[in-house]
This record gives structure tokens, sequence and C-alpha cells, in this order.
């Protein structure tokens, strides 16, 4: 104190100022909520900003492009086969089809099958991850058991078995991507409830009297949003990789419909004759399936505490 | 320890037995009978012949019961297409041919990915790293049919067409389809294992990164042990550790060959019979192959679980999914 109050008499430089409590007890930092913390992360990564730019623009043109462009089936056979001109920008098929007209509509069909098929996933996956964990005893055991076995079932067997078994079209492609995808996100929901159960704002909720659902719903689920919306950015081009594995095949969306698949194989088939036919598709099947895990890595990083800074 | 690898062994028993039922009863559901898609115009009595041949005369549950005592027996069948060879003969020929393949991409996937995991670790947010994700993404992001035939047009068209443009000779590095030399194998490994590349490198690169922050590698560091030793003795040993674990479950799936690779290259194995049986409806094939490759995984994975719980104790308490 002695050496305190000398300095500030004797040095003309410095003056004491007033005391303010007021101010000094004022948080300058600008509180943020865990979303605008995440979405403030995720904007400086400049990738993934990108990628969801990207994502945007291909969902827009597969709800918005098919009602501009002509019918994709029309066939032009006197034009088969010819690379891109003004009439047709990214040229014509085997059977003179337009390729641009048929990519919007196999964007349409490819990404309604991973958006719809992994959003049956992630409500059965929550559902019957948010029961097994909350749940726990007999209950639990016995879906962990089963999901064992499903899991130890190669995935690929299943769809090709299931789809020689019923003709490939989206309905039998998004059973055959339901019947087994639910299990990741069943496992991983359970292993977030059974850490947040213990937490105590869940047992100060159960001591005034929430129903176990209210529970579930209120406080368990939205604090296990984060992994579940990374898991679920990650399964989307799965699921659309899976499509066109199996069209590939010849067992997923068999042509006149389109698909990115059924594309890609019509592209390889045709390869290395007409390359714009196997180019085309396979480039923005290519820079879709980056794009999602791109995006996926950013929302990992953006929603990882330790990350944020 | 004995407990988890009975219950292992039985979820595998289980496992095995739901897949058999499940492909036995699925393939029956397909309305008519195979023999008569095979030939549409052979005479009533030859039709009564192949059909009390292949037993579908016979009720389903008694086809359902003969069929599992023939799998005991290793007994899948005759297939139908390839009139004269049982599945368990063309199981015998592909298969090795799969795992040769398999076990190549394998060895591509680890060996490059696992470098390439450690150089970006070591240049964490450098310019190799970024290299090197944008590698791993991409790896993730193409499929293997697309990588396959830009290999097949980069090396037996485009080179090949630069190469006579200059010096006039044909030529071909590598060739694009069948097995039959090393060289033939180069192109379809590749195929096969960039996808592996992609996986292992970004999980080496995660292990590494966490393993450098590590107590034990700044004790090392201080008791001034040389950079080189650390790197190679503390960092990439302990680092490998889950990199191994990934690598012991991809064996079993990787064994088994691949569908697309395998069509596409023209190669006699596993995949490319069961595509073939898929497309030319040989049901018998179609389901030996099936319940074939279900048991392989199974028995693979069981394997190196249980191997694992052999050499690592933490297993023992967090095995299966509690």
């Amino acid at each position: 104190m002695a050496v305190q109050t000398s300095i500030s008499e004797g040095n003309k430089d410095f003056s004491r100022i007033p005391k303010d409590i007021g101010s000094s007890q004022k948080i300058n930092r600008v509180s943020l909520t865990y979303a605008q913390g995440v979405m403030r992360t995720l904007k400086q990564n400049s990738l993934a900003m990108i990628s969801l730019a990207f994502i945007a623009f291909i969902v827009l043109v597969a709800i918005v492009g098919p009602m501009i462009l002509p019918d994709y089936q029309k066939q032009d056979l006197l034009h088969a086969l010819e690379a891109q001109s003004g009439a047709h920008w990214f040229g014509t098929d085997t059977l003179g089809r337009d390729v641009l007209t048929r990519l919007v509509r196999g964007t349409r069909i490819s990404l309604s099958i991973g958006f719809i098929a992994e959003t049956i996933n992630l409500v059965i996956g929550i559902i019957i991850g948010g029961i097994s964990g909350y749940m726990g005893g007999k209950a639990d055991m016995f879906i962990m058991r089963v999901i064992d076995i499903v899991v130890s079932i190669p995935q690929m067997i299943i769809m090709i078995l299931l789809l020689t078994v019923m003709k490939g079209s989206v309905g039998t492609l998004l059973i055959a991507l339901c019947v087994t995808g639910w299990t990741g996100l069943a496992r991983l929901v359970r292993g977030q409830v059974l850490s947040l159960r213990e937490n105590e704002y869940a047992m100060a909720a159960q001591v005034l009297g929430a129903s176990k659902w209210r529970i579930l719903k209120t406080h368990l689920i939205p604090n296990c949003i984060g992994p579940i919306l990374v898991n679920y950015t990650m399964s989307v081009p799965g699921a659309i990789g899976a499509e066109a594995y199996l069209s590939y095949l010849g067992l997923g969306i068999s042509i006149p419909e389109a698909s990115w698949g059924n594309l890609l194989q019509m592209g390889t088939d045709q390869f290395p004759g007409a390359l714009w036919l196997f180019f085309t598709p396979a480039i923005v099947f290519a820079l879709t399936m980056l794009a999602f895990n791109l995006l996926g890595d950013g929302l990992r990083d953006a929603l990882d505490p330790q990350m944020r800074r | 320890m004995k407990r988890y690898i009975l219950q292992r062994l039985g979820i595998a028993a289980i496992t095995i037995f739901v897949v058999i039922t499940l492909t036995f009863f699925l393939m029956h559901m397909i309305p008519g009978s195979p023999i008569a898609r095979e030939n549409a115009n052979m005479t009533e009595e030859v039709r009564a012949a192949l059909t009390s041949n292949y037993g579908l005369n016979k009720p389903l549950g008694e086809q359902y019961i003969i069929y599992i005592t023939n799998i005991l027996h290793g007994n899948f069948g005759t297939s139908i297409a390839y009139s004269n060879r049982s599945v368990t003969d063309i199981i015998k020929t592909a298969f090795p041919v799969s795992a040769d393949l398999g076990l190549r991409a394998l060895l591509i996937g680890v060996s490059l990915g696992v470098a390439l995991g450690i150089v970006s670790a070591l240049r964490h947010n450098k310019g190799w790293d970024r290299f090197a994700s944008v590698i791993a993404v991409i790896g993730i992001s193409v499929p293997s049919f697309i990588i396959g035939t830009l290999l097949q047009a980069a090396f037996g068209l485009w080179l090949s067409s630069w190469v006579k443009d200059i010096f006039h000779t044909s030529f071909q590095l590598f060739p694009i389809s069948r097995w039959e030399s090393f060289r033939y194998t180069i192109l379809p490994s590749f195929a096969l294992g960039i996808g592996s590349i992609a996986i292992i490198a970004r999980l080496m690169r995660s292990s590494m990164l966490d393993v450098i922050g590590q107590d034990y590698i700044k004790t090392a560091r201080s008791k001034g042990i040389s950079n080189t030793a650390i790197l190679w003795k503390h960092e990439v040993r302990n680092a490998l550790i889950p990199v191994v674990t990934v690598v012991g479950r991809m064996v079993g799936v990787i064994c088994t060959g691949s569908f697309v690779v395998e069509s596409l290259f023209a190669i006699p194995g596993l995949g490319k019979y069961y595509v073939n049986s898929v497309t030319a409806r040989d049901y018998t094939l179609t389901m030996g192959l099936t319940i074939f490759y279900a048991i392989f995984v199974v028995i693979s994975s069981l394997a190196v679980d249980i191997l694992y719980c052999v050499i690592d104790p933490r297993v023992r308490y967090t095995g299966v999914s509690k």
C-alpha cells in the first residue's frame, strides 16, 4: 500500500481514477448462446461455409430445376450420343435424352433418397436409442443384443439381397437403406442419454415430478443434438453413395427414371466413347459427397467445446 | 473373460442363423420358380426332373431344414447358371482371388494411410496437413467405381495413346482387366485401397495429435531422448493402437473382395460371381455366397475381438456394448 501511494503521488504521469463499482463489474464479453457460438466458429471455417453454400445450391436445383426444364424422359434418337452443344448443354445420352435435364432429375431423386432415408434412420435411432438408454435394465439389454446382431451382418449384403427380391425403386431403396441404417444412431443416442441421465439437472427434473418422457424430450434429446447433427450430416452422403453403388450394380433405380447412380452406370458403360456422359454426373456426385463430408467435419469442430475459442 | 468370449460366440451363432434364415426365406419370396425363368422352352418332364433335382417340389419348411442340414455339412447346393458346378466349388476357386485382391488393397491402404497420417500430424495445420486432409476427404467422397474407371482410362487409354504419339510403339504399363500376373493386380488394388487410405490417414492423424499432447511425450523429451526415437518409439507406436483396431475390423470385409472393383476389372472373385448370380437369377449361388460372406465376416470380426480381449485387458470390461 505504502509503495503504491508513493508512486501515484510522486509521479505526475499517473493520476488516480475515481472508483466506479458499476462499470468494473460490467461484463464486456458479449454472451453467446451455444448455437450462436457454434455458428460463429462454423463461419470462420471457409471450407465448411463453401460446402454449405454448395449443398444449398444443389438442393435448390433439385427443387426448382425439374419445374423449369423439359421432360427428362423425352427421347430424340436422331440426336443420340451428341457432345455438348447450344441445344444440349451437357450433351445427350444413348437414346438422345438431354443429359442436363436427366442430371437435374437425378439430383432430385438421389438427394431425396439421401435425406429421406437418413431422416427415417434418425427418427428410429432416436426413439430406440432413447428408450434403450433411459429405460436401462432388461429392455436395454435386449435392444443392445439385437443391435449387436444387426451390426454384425454386412450391410451391403442385406441391401443387395433385399433389392434382388424387390424391384429397385425409390421406395424399395429407402427400405433397404433403413433396415440396418438406424443402428449407428441408436447406439450414439443411447450413449449420450446414458452419460446425460447421470447429470444433476435430469435428477432435479425427476425430483420435481417430471415424467420420464418429458425429461427425455426437453432435457436429454436437446443436449445430445450436437453429435447427432454431425452423424446426420455424415450419413446423408453415405446413403447417396449407397444408392449410386446399388444402381451401378443394376439393382437400384432403373432407367427411364434418373438417379446419379444410373447416370454414372451409363457413363461408365459408354466410357471412354462419350466422356461427357461419365464426367458430368461424376463431378456433380463427387463434389456433393465432398461438400457433405467437409460440412460434417466443420460441424464437428464447431460443436466440440474444446475447439471453440 | 470366459464369459465375454462365450457371449460373443453366442451372438455370432445367432447372427449366422438369422442370416441363413433371412436369406432362405427372402429368396423363396421371389415369385416363380428359378428353373422356369432360366429356360422357357424346356419340356414338362425336364422341368419336373430339374425341380425335384433341386428339391423345389418339397414344402418350404422341409426345404429349409434340408438347406440348413446341408450347410452344416458344408454343402451349399448346386449352382443353377453354372449347372455342373457346386456352390462350394465356386467359393473354393473365387475366395482366394478375392482375398488376394483384398489383402493387397489393405496393404496399400495401411502403409500409405499411416504415412499420410503421420506427416499431417507432424505438420499440423500447415501445407502438408491441408494437402493430406484434402486427399483423405477426396478418398472418402469418390466411390471406387469412379476411381477404377478413371484409373482404367488413365493407364489403359490416355497413357498408351500418349506414348504411341511420341514413341510410335504400343505400350501398356498396367493391364486394365483380368487377374493374371503382378502387373494385373496394381490398378484394382489401388482402386479398392484408396478408400481405406483415406479412412486410415484421418484416424492416424487424430490419434497422433492426441498422443503428441500426452504427458509421457513431455517426459520422454525432458529425459533428452532424440526426436527420432520419440517419434518412432513413443508417438507412432502408441498412435497405432486405434488404427490396428480399425484395420482388424476391416480385414473380414475387405478379404471378401469388392462387388464393383471385381466387376469393373473382370476379376474372377467372390464379388464378380455374386453380381453375376444376382443378374442371372442364380438363386442357389446368391444364397450360398451371401451366407458364406456373412459367416466369414462374422467369424473374422469375432476372432479379432477375442484377440483384443487376450491382448488388451481393458476390452474385457467394455467389450460387448453394455
